[in-house]
């Protein structure tokens, strides 16, 4: 095998394609004398290279659903700045890139590298996200995290009791914003040696719905939360010519500003129950070490993959008493801060080799363990803040073992035409739940054919069998379950699959077809109640035309329906009522894009429908078993014109219509007061639709 | 206990596909291999020379055009564009094989040269910082061309930016994109964020080819509020998100897999509201229900995801 000089490290094999390379040899060339190839007609990159974007985009309609991660969710007129550059000279390379700098959804980057030596990111991102704008609410913001009541509320045992309340509604959107920096960088001190870092700060504060419950009432709340989650990765990799190891270290470190929750309770209460608090999320950190690597052999170009990882995720935040009630007297804590403590080891091992020129065979096994080392401790509960619930409880540290290996075997009749099989193996150990121990086998087999240069052809199908050992319906009964509940996820199941997909690429190369379908056929035949059966059926379809080397047409479909059915038992018993559900979703979109029109144009136009239905039929309840249909219809249309003035001035025209309107009987015409033990935020289905139209300049600096 | 294997259809299933008795052969090489071809005599002047479109011209904005990395294609001493196109001798001087005009190898979909073949010239620099992991992962296994994914001559690499990665994945992702377009999903739609948040394309050993060991360590990167460990934990949470949210995109509200509260009474029974059946009767029009509307099961136990709090077992604190 020929060999290409590294300046720095010797010797590298260059057109070495390893196990892949026994399907298709590569026959030698001689080497040519390189030292006098100058490269004259080569515009490397050197100096300044700008591009600058400058515009202004109007909107015309307030909308949560069309401005959630773009920042557009107020009417009104916008100023927007995107541009990209790069600076280059014969040691180092900056690139930098702005994108929606005028926006709450600006994305700010610079990379930079000494090529061979080093090189460093820098990024700087804000999402805005905004779930709601038609919310409002009776709780003002008082220091602690308290939402507190207005200074005159008339208390009731129900809401239609609340008659100050038109009066004190006010506007509340539900929204949130993330702000996240990024430092990283690489250094090189060999070429065989990399070390590496980087460095993430997540900062996520707003609002989001908080259910405070008070015995059988409860308040939506527009809760606040402010999040800063710190992470590391660091670490060295050393790259050899027959495989590479890695030694990585991870941290997440993340940090709640609000220990607690507190609002004021709207509702009637006994003495001392004025307030309630729910624990926020608790400061925690998890820390792990993984080394990764791979080893290819000689033989059969068999190459040995690993990864181990031991982590430790802790926590010990200092816990809130059991009540805010100063007339309740508990028990002491057992704990003044719990000590939370997981440990998480994560092993895998991926064998592959080519034993005979047609035949590949991969072996993977992976273990991973969650190893729940919080302590148990007995708590005294005091239920909603009103009394105490008398008995001890031991908190739950849930843990698990799981072990999946898999076999498979490809074997290629000819060299268009391919067989693969394999059988999975997963084995699911759990601590402290109504199944100890749970197994599933997967067969599976699968064909990919290339008819010719314009046809390809793959379909896979298989069987998969879950079993359990027993389901413990002494753990279900300390849990206060039916003993005939099965959970969906520990239950007997049984599963049928398959998929197909074609690819159509008719000769002149012009023109390409895609299909592709899914469906899956799920069976707990062995749960009495709870989920029953579920089928999955997803169609895809595209299909591409350049119709010439300046223009483009493009059609795309989808299709996707999960039905499935579930028991339940209102009378504690054998099943008395059933629910069948049934998940519709349906895309189509298309578009074009035509360049050069008077050779001063590029037009592109894309249009996009996407409509989700949810149907819902529960049967045996006493009341109309038939809900009405859950819907969601998305309208995007989007037309971008460019007009080249100059080779270096371009001028745009963007055009952007979104129609989102949805159908949600859980927020339909439910009003603040509507439920008489829920004070909601009057939440209504989105019903949004906007404009979005902007004109730009994008002038381009330096030469090319 | 459950311990042993035992025969099932589905292992029959494998074993049968298995089975298929396949003689040994070798293949015959692609004709793009190009045997013993020469190469041109002054490198990329040679190529640049016809091949000077700004489609070619832009890969002299990237890394690969680096001439003082010495690993780069452009780097001293190396062979240009031949680094990647193989030796180019025939093809510049016009020659002819089996009546048709040399090629190199070039990189297309419909490339005359084989998947291997065009991987192997990527990987001829790039399999130990790259090749090595991605070898046994689903890519892989797919024979996903490095090609398919990336763009070498374009000054931006669509698959390596964050407003356009998703678009390039979806090609060959089409439920994926599907997904996206749903009522409910990661903001992948708006570009602001990108199929890589999750997923490395090039892993191998991690599951799913995510980019942390488990499918909840991916999660906790953005979402480390639900890491916990919780006084009071829900048990399918700390094991696994998936159990009840599709992080690709729902029709459900926070990416349900079904709508509450049908969704929570798949797994809960107990005696009293879990356990009775919630129809249309409780809907605004009838008579209100607080276990179906607004939040429904959340309305009161809005601590799903776990309680830190001493009085929490219920997560309603």
């Amino acid at each position: 095998m020929r060999e290409f000089r590294w300046a720095r490290t010797g010797t590298l094999p260059i057109l070495a394609v390893a196990a892949s390379a026994l399907m298709a040899p590569m026959a030698e060339s001689a080497t040519p004398d390189t030292s006098e190839w100058k490269c004259e007609r080569c515009p490397f990159a050197n100096g300044y290279q700008t591009d600058l974007t400058v515009g202004g985009t109007y909107v015309s309609d307030d909308a949560a659903t069309i401005g959630d991660a773009t920042g557009y969710d107020e009417k009104g007129g916008y100023a927007n700045l995107d541009g990209d550059g790069l600076y280059a000279t014969a040691a180092h390379r900056l690139s930098w890139r702005v994108e929606d700098l005028g926006l709450d959804s600006r994305v700010v980057e610079v990379e930079g590298a000494s090529p061979g030596t080093f090189d460093y990111r820098l990024a700087y991102s804000k999402l805005p996200r905004h779930r709601f704008d038609t919310t409002s609410t009776i709780f003002t913001r008082a220091p602690d995290n308290l939402l507190a009541l207005p200074s005159a509320w008339t208390f009731a045992g129900t809401t239609s009791g609340f008659s100050d309340l038109a009066a004190s509604l006010f506007e509340a959107d539900i929204e949130s914003e993330r702000k996240t920096l990024q430092l990283g960088g690489r250094y090189l001190p060999t070429a065989r040696f990399r070390l590496f870092a980087d460095y993430q700060r997540q900062e996520r504060d707003g609002s989001n719905i908080l259910g405070g419950s008070y015995f059988t009432n409860s308040s939506l709340l527009p809760h606040r939360f402010d999040y800063q989650t710190d992470q590391v990765d660091a670490g060295i990799r050393y790259d050899a010519e027959r495989g590479y190891l890695k030694l990585a270290y991870y941290g997440s470190f993340f940090d709640d500003k609000y220990d607690a929750a507190r609002w004021e309770n709207p509702f009637t209460s006994a003495p001392g129950a004025e307030q309630g608090a729910l624990a926020e999320a608790p400061d925690n950190d998890f820390q792990q070490l993984i080394l990764t690597g791979s080893y290819r052999f000689a033989t059969f170009g068999t190459q040995v993959s690993f990864s181990a990882a031991t982590g430790r995720g802790k926590q010990n935040e200092k816990l809130l008493p059991y009540t805010t009630n100063p007339n309740l007297v508990t028990a002491p804590l057992p704990v003044s801060a719990l000590d939370a403590d997981i440990d998480t080891t994560n092993l895998a091992l991926t064998i592959t080799s080519r034993p005979l020129p047609r035949a590949r065979v991969k072996f993977a096994i992976r273990y991973d363990e969650r190893d729940n080392q919080t302590p148990e401790l007995a708590w005294t509960r005091v239920i909603a803040d009103s009394f105490t619930s008398g008995e001890s409880e031991l908190n739950v540290p849930y843990g698990y073992e799981r072990l999946r290996t898999n076999l498979s075997v490809e074997y290629a009749l000819s060299e268009d035409l391919r067989f693969s099989a394999g059988y999975d193996f997963t084995d699911f150990d759990r601590k402290f739940q109504e199944v100890d121990e749970q197994t599933e086998d997967t067969g599976w087999g699968r064909v990919q054919w290339r008819a010719n240069e314009y046809l390809d052809f793959s379909a896979r199908g298989g069987i998969a069998r879950r079993e359990i050992d027993d389901y413990d319906e002494t753990v279900a009964a300390s849990l206060d379950q039916n003993p005939l509940l099965r959970k969906y996820n520990l239950a007997y199941r049984y599963r049928e699959f398959g998929e197909l997909s074609i690819s159509v690429a008719p000769p002149e190369g012009s023109m390409t077809i895609g299909a592709q379908a899914s469906w899956a056929d799920d069976s707990y035949s062995s749960s009495p109640l709870g989920l029953t059966g579920s089928e999955e059926l997803r169609l895809a379809v595209d299909f591409g035309w350049s119709v010439s080397d300046k223009a483009s047409v493009y059609l795309t479909g989808g299709y996707d329906d999960i039905d499935t059915q579930q028991r339940g038992s209102g009378a504690f018993a054998t099943a008395d009522w059933q629910a069948s559900y049934s998940d519709e979703f349906a895309s189509f979109g298309g578009g074009f894009r035509i360049a050069g029109i008077g050779e001063k144009v590029d037009l592109q136009v894309d249009y996009t429908r996407a409509m989700g239905t949810t149907g819902i039929n529960v049967a045996g309840g006493g009341g109309p078993g038939q809900f009405p249909d859950l819907e969601s219809t998305l309208d995007s249309l989007r037309v971008r014109l460019l007009y080249h003035w100059s080779e270096k001035l371009e001028a745009g025209l963007q055009l952007r219509y979104e129609n989102f309107p949805t159908e949600d009987w859980a927020l339909e015409d439910v009003a603040p007061d509507t439920l008489p033990t829920i004070l909601t935020l009057g939440a209504r289905p989105y019903d949004d639709e906007a404009w979005i139209a902007g004109i730009s300049f994008r002038y381009r600096l330096g030469e090319r | 206990m459950i311990r042993t294997i035992r025969p099932s259809p589905s292992l029959l299933v494998a074993l049968v596909v298995c089975g298929i008795g396949l003689p040994m052969a070798s293949f015959s090489q692609s004709p793009a291999a190009a045997e013993g071809t020469p190469y041109t005599p002054n490198g990329a002047d040679t190529c640049l020379a016809c091949h000077s479109s700004p489609e070619v011209l832009g890969l002299f904005r990237t890394r690969h055009a680096a001439p003082t990395d010495p690993r780069s294609p452009f780097g001293h001493g190396q062979l240009q564009c031949e680094s990647c196109h193989g030796p180019g001798g025939l093809h510049a001087t016009m020659q002819q094989i089996d009546g048709k005009l040399a090629r190199v190898i070039d990189f297309d979909a419909d490339s005359a040269a084989s998947v291997e073949k065009q991987n192997g010239m990527c990987l001829g620099c790039h399999e130990a910082d790259t090749g090595f992991a991605t070898h046994g992962g689903a890519h892989d296994d797919n024979r996903v061309r490095c090609a398919g994914c990336h763009e070498l001559h374009s000054a931006t690499d669509a698959v390596r930016g964050t407003s356009t990665q998703a678009g390039k994945c979806y090609e060959c992702h089409s439920f994926r994109k599907s997904d996206s377009l749903k009522a409910y999903s990661h903001p992948l739609r708006e570009g602001k964020m990108a199929c890589t948040g999750c997923h490395s394309p090039h892993g191998a050993t991690t599951e799913l080819l995510l980019v942390r060991q488990t499918v909840n360590d991916t999660c906790y990167q953005c979402h480390a509020e639900k890491r916990g460990p919780f006084l009071w934990e829900h048990a399918p949470v700390a094991e696994d998100c998936t159990t009840c949210h599709d992080p690709h995109g729902s029709n459900q509200p926070g990416m349900l897999v079904r709508r509450a509260p049908l969704l929570c009474q798949s797994c809960h029974s107990q005696s009293g509201h879990p356990s009775i059946a919630q129809d249309a009767g409780g809907l605004a029009s009838g008579t209100p229900s607080q276990f179906l509307l607004g939040q429904s099961c959340l309305n009161c136990h809005s601590q799903v995801h776990g309680s830190n709090h001493p009085s929490g077992s219920k997560l309603m604190r």
